[in-house]
């Protein structure tokens, strides 16, 4: 009986540990390795009003698109006006299937269409990082979403039109680093979303991939990064472009200024491996010629 | 000390290059006329030193004395940047430039995006001197960002083709 006791009391012990201590040393992990994600993912870029100084993660700026005038919700724990009462479920739905803890379909202007390719645990890391934050009780500014758009059901149209679910699957007959660059550039990076051009309904040109984009999120221009000779990255290096993602500065030795400044602060703190990777799936993409206008 | 003969050199024509230039613009120029002296002085004298540094740096083994060079020709001519952009010199004057109007609406902000670089490039100078191949790399990354600081909400993004 002693005996049974005494288990017992281990069973507790240890349950309550799983629960606080040795939990906590394995979310410390997650926690950096989604703050990783995290950089690389830019979220701060769209997530937080910077401009202005605003709380990190607490909500963005006017994105203005063909669509309308939409404004990055607060990702924060705040239980009210973040994200702080979703579980991890919620979370990956969001960025695996592009819908709202409600179940709502999500507007692609959130670049679910890339996140979808994630991995569960790299989600699950990004989920960590972002809790861990700071909360902000800063309120949700609502969209201004063009007539029809505002009725969020017609999204399921498009979404049978243009979305398909991931994870992304690696390539098997294409090195490592290729698949880890495809995997950065596509799903967690989302590279796409700015540089390769939208049909009139606002889905990616998939036969344009990474061509550049005349019409990029907030009328900024998205140039060409696929390895066209003339108007694409085709006499970069490879250690060009690792340099371009280290540092934000060309080979011409001027800088990139406008969205992609964000961009490589974020990719300035992967790994030199990882914008390695990137590269060499950056020159392998079909040469194209830029989307002119 | 030889080199910092040099850097004081440097330093000193520049500026002296620089004032000329000052004085060209103060005197009968055109807004067309002064867009294209800033961006003649941005890529030529700012963005050919930079890539002059960045060349250097891509071989693993920079040359002290051309990296010296440029860094001290980036500082000098950081000093004078305010000096391009002149009033009425920017969109509304009906000249093609990517200067925004930013400029000259919240002046005081760019003039500290503009220290900014003097800032950095002066450590780029510092730095270049020592020869320590790490620390330059940093304070290449540093005057960049430096160099973004002001491009980001100041200039217009430049048209696509690479």
């Amino acid at each position: 009986m002693k005996g049974h006791t005494g288990r017992v009391a281990l069973v507790c012990l240890l349950g309550g540990l799983a629960s606080v201590g040795p939990a906590r040393a394995g979310d410390q992990a997650s926690i950096e390795r989604g703050g990783y994600l995290f950089a690389a993912g830019d979220c701060i870029a769209c997530h937080t009003d910077q401009k202005n100084h605003g709380a990190p993660l607490a909500g963005g700026p006017a994105l203005a698109t063909p669509f309308g005038t939409f404004f990055a919700p607060n990702i924060t724990a705040d239980p009210e006006n973040g994200i702080g009462r979703w579980s991890e479920d919620d979370f990956r739905r969001a960025l695996r299937e592009g819908r709202g803890k409600g179940g709502e379909y999500l507007y692609p202007v959130f670049p679910y269409t890339s996140f979808t390719g994630m991995t569960d645990r790299d989600i699950a890391d990004l989920y960590a990082y972002i809790m861990a934050q700071p909360a902000s009780p800063q309120p949700n500014r609502p969209n201004q979403a063009r007539f029809p758009f505002g009725f969020r059901p017609l999204l399921l149209g498009w979404r049978i039109l243009f979305f398909r679910a991931g994870p992304l699957q690696p390539a098997a007959d294409e090195s490592a680093d290729w698949n880890r660059g495809r995997y950065l550039s596509e799903a967690v990076a989302h590279c796409g979303e700015c540089h390769t051009p939208r049909n009139f309904l606002g889905a990616l040109e998939s036969g344009r991939a990474m061509a550049g984009n005349p019409d990029g999120p907030d009328k900024q221009k998205a140039p060409n990064v696929t390895p066209d000779p003339e108007t694409g990255l085709g006499k970069w290096s490879l250690e060009d472009i690792e340099y371009l993602l280290d540092t934000g500065i060309k080979p011409d030795g001027d800088v990139v200024g406008s969205g992609m400044a964000d961009v490589t602060r974020g990719t300035g703190k992967l790994t030199k491996a990882d914008r390695h990777a990137i590269a060499v799936y950056l020159k392998s993409l079909p040469p194209l010629r830029a989307t002119g206008k | 000390m030889k080199f910092r003969g040099r850097t004081i050199g440097f330093l000193v024509a520049g500026t002296m290059l620089a004032l000329a230039g000052g004085y060209a613009v103060a005197a009968d120029t055109t807004p067309a006329e002064i867009v294209k002296m800033r961006h003649d002085h941005m890529k030529d004298d700012i963005g050919a030193s930079f890539k002059a540094i960045i060349d250097q740096l891509k071989t693993g083994m920079p040359d002290k004395k051309i990296v010296g060079d440029a860094a001290a020709k980036m500082a000098a001519m950081s000093r004078e940047l305010p000096k391009w952009f002149p009033k009425g010199s920017g969109p509304e004057s009906g000249v093609k430039t990517l200067a925004k109007a930013e400029i000259w609406t919240t002046p005081d902000d760019f003039k500290a995006a503009a220290d900014k670089l003097t800032v950095e490039t002066d450590k780029l100078v510092q730095v270049a001197a020592t020869g320590d191949v790490a620390a330059l790399a940093d304070q290449v990354k540093a005057t960049g960002g430096a160099c973004q600081g002001c491009h980001k909400p100041f200039r217009e993004p430049p048209p696509p083709a690479n």
